[in-house]
């Protein structure tokens, strides 16, 4: 329970320095209790141990019978339960196999595109959108709420709604039949790009709401004296921007694009519902050609492989990318 | 501050109003489209219907309904049991991610201790041992057929703990450097695609008999969310001066105490609105209901994906409705804790 405890990879519980009044006396009069919740250290431990058990629980078991799957070439439909998949062992052939498989590379490169594009396009979109919230004027807060709404629907509900919107017979292609004064029926999403283009912008929709609030908060944060001072100096607008504003704001602009990349790269929801990755595999991310893997083409032991090396690919990415999220730059936000 | 141009002020509300025109039609026309009986459906007749001509709750009806064998529509039953499992299992998995989470937020903001971050091939390789290590336990128990039972699990779980923290010492005496919080480490789960984790899981599930069931759900949807507790929940005991529990010890009361009855109730709105937060993030999952479940637990979004995959006559009325009624209780809980939801979404990151 104490010594060994801030050695593990999780456990770095601290040990602060007892208060005067709460250290042990020279001489011990009874036995300390197992669990003595004055003890600091004991008391520390105790709050964290239930969420490490559940992490080491829910995480050290399925990562082995991952691993053990996929060494494997097991999948339920060749006769027995996980547990006989030693049976099939066949010495990491699945690793080999993801390495030329180029479906499992394209999915990964189009999930970063579809990423990159979507989180790109809301960061832009929110910035202007909070620069003209930035004054008051009639009926803000009605069109402030009114621009949370889509990041709140859910996102099934949402890839549902856009699927009914790129119909061919859908609203979307009524508006250009007005605009350009006769019939226009796109099938948008059986079209390879225009399918891709409907998954980004249902992504944009739905999160460019967050980026707009961040900005904004960021905006409205921002220090009017240095602001006023710039503008008597005769700086222009973009002068304002680009060289006060865009530098005061960069701390918030990355963990805003750190944590939108990070939450675009396992889209899923919305593209399932919208097209199942298709037409053909045009919109296939990562989670969606895992699934077919699994569940389509039952074959669990190369989606095993898969998520491993997905797992892999992601550790090595995040520790990168979750950086700007420690400690200095949280201070400045 | 100066007073802007008329000119600018009406374009900028000519755009704020195109903005959230484009931004809102979505969703208008989803609530349109709940309300619509058939014939407004779709443009199939020449004109597309805007705004609904003839309003009506039939579509409501039809969803919450169970119909067996109507001519024109087969099978289909309702979606109130799906209402109900989403109800209770988001709040199953909201109250199990609260608990286990705000614990660790309070240890995390008053006892840790930052010493940098672990290197990812520290991380890695370390991990890359523990499975060799334990590799050969797993095939050894999958052998002795003990692997499917809830003792060989835990077993083998307990040996895996103990191996990690093997590892960890054996560890320490050759690499001096950070080593990473658990604060972080917590972090680094959301990067993970969940897919990537589910196939194990519907494993270990099965073994313990949790498939389809809330329990299975809730215990998935703890585990899934409570990194967004611990961090928000931090965040707010971080706002709380640590000289309030000091006080508070000096005047005798005991660390629980000092916990409970002091720090407790001052973060008590953040609790709060860590809750409804949550909630909504439980409530809006679908790839996990979607693989845990099959037939008696299927959430709104579950049932609303087998209407739309199940294409009976193009049901798109019915289907608005349900994703209206699925829609309502995030919406209204998002408005409430607005101010809250930047710091929810960035982990506590961004505070304002």
């Amino acid at each position: 329970m104490s010594a060994g405890e801030d050695q593990s990879m999780d456990g770095n519980v601290a040990i602060p320095a007892l208060p005067e009044e709460r250290a042990r006396p020279a001489v011990q009069l009874r036995r300390r209790r197992f669990l003595d919740m004055s003890d600091v250290r004991v008391f520390a431990t105790s709050l964290t141990a239930p969420a490490q058990f559940v992490l080491l629980f829910i995480i050290m078991f399925p990562l082995l019978a991952e691993v053990y799957i996929s060494l494997t070439a097991w999948t339920p439909t060749r006769g027995g339960d996980w547990t006989q998949a030693y049976r099939f062992w066949d010495w990491g052939r699945n690793y080999v196999e993801i390495f030329r498989d180029i479906a499992f590379w394209q999915a990964l490169g189009r999930t970063f595109l579809i990423a990159g594009v979507a989180v790109a396009l809301e960061f832009l979109l929110g910035l202007g959108i909070a620069f003209l919230f930035l004054d008051e004027f009639p009926g803000k807060r009605v069109f402030y709420a009114l621009m949370l709404v889509p990041m709140m629907i859910v996102p099934a509900v949402a890839g549902y709604v856009f699927w009914l919107f790129f119909q061919s017979n859908g609203p979307l292609n009524a508006i250009i039949s007005i605009l350009i004064g006769q019939p226009f029926t796109l099938t948008w999403l059986a079209n390879d790009v225009t399918a891709m283009i409907a998954v980004i912008v249902a992504e944009v929709w739905e999160w460019t709401p967050l980026m707009f609030l961040i900005m904004l908060s960021g905006l409205v944060g921002l220090p009017e004296d240095q602001m006023r001072a710039a503008t008597m100096l005769g700086a222009t607008s973009w002068q304002k921007f680009r060289y006060l504003m865009l530098p005061m704001l960069k701390p918030i602009i990355i963990i805003a694009l750190v944590i939108r990349g990070m939450e675009a790269v396992k889209i899923f929801d919305m593209v399932y519902l919208m097209t199942q990755g298709g037409p053909a595999q045009a919109t296939e991310t990562i989670s969606i050609y895992m699934y077919k893997i699994a569940f389509q083409q039952v074959r669990w032991s190369y989606a095993a492989a898969a998520a491993m090396t997905i797992l892999v690919i992601m550790t090595i990415l995040a520790s990168y990318a979750l950086r700007p999220l420690q400690t200095p730059q949280r201070e400045a936000a | 501050m100066t007073r802007r141009p008329t000119w600018q002020i009406v374009l900028r509300y000519v755009l704020v109003l195109i903005v959230v025109g484009l931004f809102t039609f979505p969703t208008y026309w989803m609530v349109t489209m709940a309300f619509k009986p058939k014939v407004e459906w779709s443009t199939a007749h020449g004109t597309i219907y805007w705004v609904p001509q003839n309003p009506t709750l039939e579509n409501f009806e039809t969803v919450l309904t169970e119909y067996r064998g109507k001519f024109f529509r087969a099978n289909q039953s309702s979606a109130l049991p799906s209402i109900r499992s989403s109800i209770i299992v988001s709040i199953g998995g909201t109250l199990f991610a609260l608990l286990i989470g705000t614990l660790a937020a309070y240890g995390l903001s008053r006892f840790s201790r930052d010493t940098g971050e672990l290197p990812w091939y520290i991380a890695l390789g370390r991990l890359a041992l523990l499975i060799l290590v334990l590799l050969p336990f797993m095939v050894l128990w999958a052998w002795l057929g003990i692997i499917r039972y809830w003792y060989g699990i835990l077993s083998f779980t307990l040996l895996g703990i103990g191996a990690d923290q093997l590892i960890g010492r054996l560890l320490a005496l050759y690499y001096r450097g950070p080593t990473g919080s658990l604060a972080f480490s917590i972090l680094q789960l959301r990067m993970f695609p969940p897919m990537a984790i589910v196939i194990p899981v519907m494993i270990m599930w099965s073994a313990f008999k949790l498939i389809d069931t809330w329990y299975g759900l809730v215990a998935v949807y703890g585990v899934v969310t409570f990194p967004f507790v611990v961090w928000l929940m931090k965040s707010f005991f971080d706002e709380i001066p640590r000289e309030l529990d000091e006080a508070a010890i000096v005047d005798g009361a005991s660390n629980w105490g000092a916990f409970f009855k002091v720090v407790l109730p001052l973060a008590k709105g953040g609790l709060a609105s860590t809750a409804l937060f949550v909630f909504i993030l439980n409530w809006s999952d679908f790839l996990i209901a979607l693989l845990l479940t099959t037939r008696d637990w299927p959430t709104i979004p579950v049932f609303l994906n087998s209407l739309v995959s199940s294409e009976i006559g193009a049901q798109h009325g019915p289907k608005a409705a349900l994703g209206l009624l699925a829609v309502i209780p995030p919406v209204v809980f998002g408005i409430l804790i607005q101010r809250y939801l930047v710091r929810g979404l960035t982990f506590g990151a961004i505070k304002r």
